[in-house]
């Protein structure tokens, strides 16, 4: 067999043996044009998720603001005719904006592990990358969770919550949260892969994580003995970050918030490498 | 001279052939040349003009033409020693033995097989033989089959796999243990004569010799057998035999020929200095242990040409003329090959891939408890080709043979378990339902589909009138591919898939794409994109498309590759793989007795 060197004139090639892939060093150029192409491809593919949302219905594209729109007075009815929900530090507005963060955190948590089996398909027919299919996953819901969130926001000011120039911090938190997610969908998306009990033990997780996480309480109702523990759950920073800043008027604590930020950070550099490594491994789990 | 009336004896071989040759000519339907390979001249001096007439009009099967081939053939006993165990022509049938769900019509001088409706015809003919020699068996056969190869003439061995059997279809002979065949026709009758022992098995056609291959000593064969096998209830399989003769030989039999060996120097000496490739491969593949010594300078002379004028670079052909050069010559060839032999784009050494049976299961607890090893089977294993510039390959091989799963390991999509695969240049994958969303318009999955293929989005908008041109979809592209027909969405993905052609492009069973009418434009468009490719790896059902379209192909079964080089081989090795085993073919059923 020749090597690879022997025919420098063909400047893409690709070895496959049993260790693994190589394949030719990319560009810088290469580099460029591959991002802005992988850019491109993640905002179709978005939107063509954002309309198949609303694909047959009679109310057409209406639905993407409908939904959001009866979620939020389904709580608005549980909660205030219901339960009666309005002590001093619970409100309604207060649970639809930590409801509305913790369902992005659970939606794409609950279907990670079945992201790539859903594409499997394509995966194992095409060398598309995988990591692009998490990044349309990730910003399809992130999508849908603006959308609640403008909804949402809207709700609380009609409710009579005054904005203050601390909601410019809320994209930095909601930024560190996205990271915590991604990576753990990566990990969630791979084990989901390869071991099919994930998916339904996760749903218990899920459940359990939303209960052990500030989001229908506020931190002052946590038992001092338990704090320390709490606090190793990212969602004790986060959620009471957000209520700090929508309902308290008050900066939440940047030395937690970046710990979990960096934290975070290195599982996703981490989840993304082992994705690069692992989409040639998972094609018999497909 | 008028052969066609009855045999006057010729002057000489060549006046006989091309007396027989003009006859023929003048009115005959059929196509009478042997491939260009066969020594033209080595054609027996066989009155087969009167079995031309018997297919057109049984009368004219006349006494004295049936005379002509007893005389002739007792002729080339008497030179080589043979006993006559049984023959048609000598009124001494053996004792035949028949059966299956139709027997064959049996007249005094002609067996019928006959499946038309559905049923299998068989007939056996059991001869008992002296052991310790050889054995030929001759006979007059043809097929009218239209659309199968189930016609076979075998010498039967009391083991099976040590029997010898050939394969008359409509469109090849083919020597079913070797998987070899011959692109001659069955449909018009000829003289088949199998020779079995000595260490040999060869087939003559027509008195010339077409096969030899060495065999163990052991063969002993003890019985001739015609069968027509496979079933089709739409199609006519029937088959015919005139003649039979079976001999017996203390020494093997040399041949129709008494100088056969300087006969074949002689016509390889004409091939090469007409620098007939192919013609001398397929002679050198023929003839087991065939040199090319005493043509050598012109048969490398010849090969230096060839390679710089065939598209690609069919590497089992230099390799197998390669062989038949002295060592003095092979090492002349390889100097001179050095600087004319392309790099190979996709170089695959000895690749096996595994998948589990049941991945998930794999894990599971309870196995991991039990220490259960995982239950892994062979998808691929010892996969070796090599292909180059201009080569177009075709994969071929039943269902589940592992042909999709070759191509997604070229691609770089699954994982091997040993080997190593070099793919230089870019390289793409194609097949039907990638990527569909049917929720989306015909437009939009043209977008999808191109994202898929890795397309840049001004390379997929620039392509998309023309794509929707092409597939034919222009009044119905903006609605949702929900509600295409199968036949709209196939003629989308092939249209999306054919609108770009990469260096190395890998067709996953892309060529049934819409009705007849698309298929056609289909056909056409993919010889555009095949022509603009480097190298086009097709998995394909279609043994036309292989041997019409492919310079090489490869024949999986069960993930093992049993072929890879020569087109028409690989298509006769698929069909033997696909509707029997040479050890069937060989097998006479003891059920089927009368």
């Amino acid at each position: 067999m020749n090597s690879i060197d022997d025919n420098a004139e063909l400047s893409k090639w690709m070895e496959i043996t049993p260790a693994g892939r190589r394949t030719s060093s990319v560009t810088h150029d290469e580099r460029w044009r591959d991002l802005h192409m992988h850019l491109w491809q993640v905002a179709f593919m978005v939107r063509w998720n954002l309309m198949e949302k609303s694909f047959g219905r009679a109310l057409g594209r209406a639905w993407i603001i409908l939904d959001p729109m009866m979620q939020a007075a389904l709580y608005l009815f549980l909660l205030i005719l219901i339960f009666r929900v309005n002590d001093s530090d619970i409100s309604f507005t207060f649970l639809l904006v930590t409801l509305t963060f913790w369902r992005l955190h659970a939606n794409l948590l609950s279907a990670a592990p079945t992201l790539f089996t859903s594409k499997g398909p394509v995966l194992q027919q095409s060398s598309f990358p995988a990591r692009l299919i998490v990044y349309e996953f990730i910003l399809t819901e992130v999508a849908f969770f603006c959308i609640n969130l403008v909804v949402a926001l809207g709700v609380i000011l009609a409710f009579g919550v005054r904005p203050n120039l601390l909601w410019l911090l809320v994209p930095v938190i909601f930024l560190i949260q996205l990271v915590f997610s991604s990576a753990l969908v990566i990990f969630v998306g791979l084990l989901g892969a390869v071991v099919r009990d994930v998916g339904p033990v996760l749903v218990f997780f899920v459940t359990v994580w939303f209960y052990l996480s500030p989001v229908i309480y506020g931190v002052s109702r946590v038992p001092a003995s338990l704090e320390r523990f709490m606090y190793l759950n990212p969602f004790a920073i986060i959620m009471p970050a957000y209520q700090a800043i929508f309902f308290g008027g008050v900066m939440p604590s940047a030395w937690a918030l970046g710990a979990v930020f960096v934290s975070s950070l290195i599982l996703l550099v981490l989840g993304l490498r082992l994705l690069s490594h692992a989409q040639h491994r998972i094609y018999r789990f497909l | 001279m008028d052969i066609a009336k009855g045999g006057v004896a010729p002057a000489t071989r060549r006046d006989l052939y091309v007396a027989f040759r003009n006859a023929l000519l003048s009115g005959s339907q059929y196509d009478w040349t042997l491939p260009e390979h066969v020594d033209q001249s080595a054609e027996a001096e066989l009155p087969l003009v009167t079995v031309t007439r018997l297919v057109e009009d049984r009368a004219n099967y006349k006494p004295d033409a049936r005379d002509n081939i007893r005389t002739y053939l007792a002729a080339i006993a008497a030179k080589s020693g043979a006993k006559i165990r049984a023959s048609t022509l000598a009124g001494n049938p053996g004792r035949l033995i028949s059966g299956g769900e139709a027997a064959p019509r049996i007249s005094d001088d002609f067996i019928y097989f006959g499946s038309n409706g559905g049923t299998d015809g068989e007939a056996s003919l059991a001869i008992d033989t002296d052991a310790g020699g050889c054995a030929v068996l001759h006979c007059l056969a043809y097929i009218t089959a239209t659309a199968a190869d189930h016609f076979y003439v075998s010498l039967e061995d009391a083991r099976s796999d040590l029997s010898e059997a050939i394969r008359i279809g409509s469109g090849g002979v083919t020597m079913v243990r070797d998987f070899y065949a011959l692109d001659i026709g069955g449909r018009t009758p000829r003289l088949y004569s199998l020779a079995v022992g000595g260490g040999f098995f060869s087939v003559y056609i027509n008195g010339a010799l077409v096969w030899r291959r060495k065999r163990p000593d052991a063969q002993r064969p003890a019985g001739l057998a015609f069968k027509l096998l496979g079933r089709t209830s739409s199609a006519s399989t029937d088959g015919g035999v005139f003649e039979y003769e079976f001999w017996s030989l203390d020494a093997p039999f040399t041949g129709f020929d008494t100088d056969e060996q300087a006969h074949l120097e002689a016509w390889a000496g004409s091939l090469a200095a007409k620098a007939a490739v192919f013609p001398l491969y397929q002679l050198t593949r023929s003839i087991s242990d065939f040199s090319l010594d005493t043509n050598e300078a012109a048969v490398i002379r010849a090969m230096t040409e060839a390679m710089g004028t065939i598209k690609g670079h069919p590497d089992w052909m230099f390799q197998t003329l390669e062989k038949a050069l002295s060592p003095e010559g092979r090492a002349r060839w390889t100097s001179v090959a050095r600087g004319l032999t392309p790099a190979p784009i996709i170089d695959v050494e000895n690749v096996s891939v595994s998948f589990s049976r049941n991945p998930s299961a794999d894990l599971s607890l309870w196995r991991q408890l039990r220490r259960r090893p995982t239950n892994h089977f062979p998808v691929l294993s010892g996969v070796n080709f090599q292909a180059y510039p201009g080569d177009v390959v075709g994969v071929i091989g039943h269902n589940g043979a592992g042909k999709s799963t070759l191509l997604r390991t070229l691609a770089g999509l699954v994982p091997i378990k040993t080997g190593k695969i070099l793919v230089r240049g870019n390289h793409m994958l194609l097949r039907g339902g990638l990527g569909l969303r049917l929720e989306l318009s015909g437009r939009e999955n043209i977008v999808s589909l191109g994202i898929y293929m890795g397309l840049s989005y001004r390379r997929i908008m620039a392509l998309v009138d023309e794509i929707i041109d092409f597939a034919e979809l222009a009044d119905h592209i903006d609605k949702p591919a929900k509600y295409y027909s199968d036949g709209m969405l196939s003629r989308l993905v092939f249209s999306t898939a054919t609108s770009v052609s990469p260096e190395i492009l890998m067709l996953d069973e892309l060529l049934g794409a819409g009705d007849i009418k698309f298929q056609d434009k289909a056909q056409k468009r993919l010889r555009e994109f095949m022509n603009r490719s480097k190298l086009v790896i097709v998995v394909t059902h279609s043994v036309a498309f292989v041997r019409e379209q492919c310079n090489k192909a490869m024949v999986l079964s069960n993930g093992r590759q049993i072929y890879f080089g020569e087109p028409v081989q690989a298509v006769s090795t698929y069909l033997a793989d696909l509707h029997l085993s040479p050890a069937d073919a060989g097998k006479i059923d003891a059920t089927t007795h009368f």
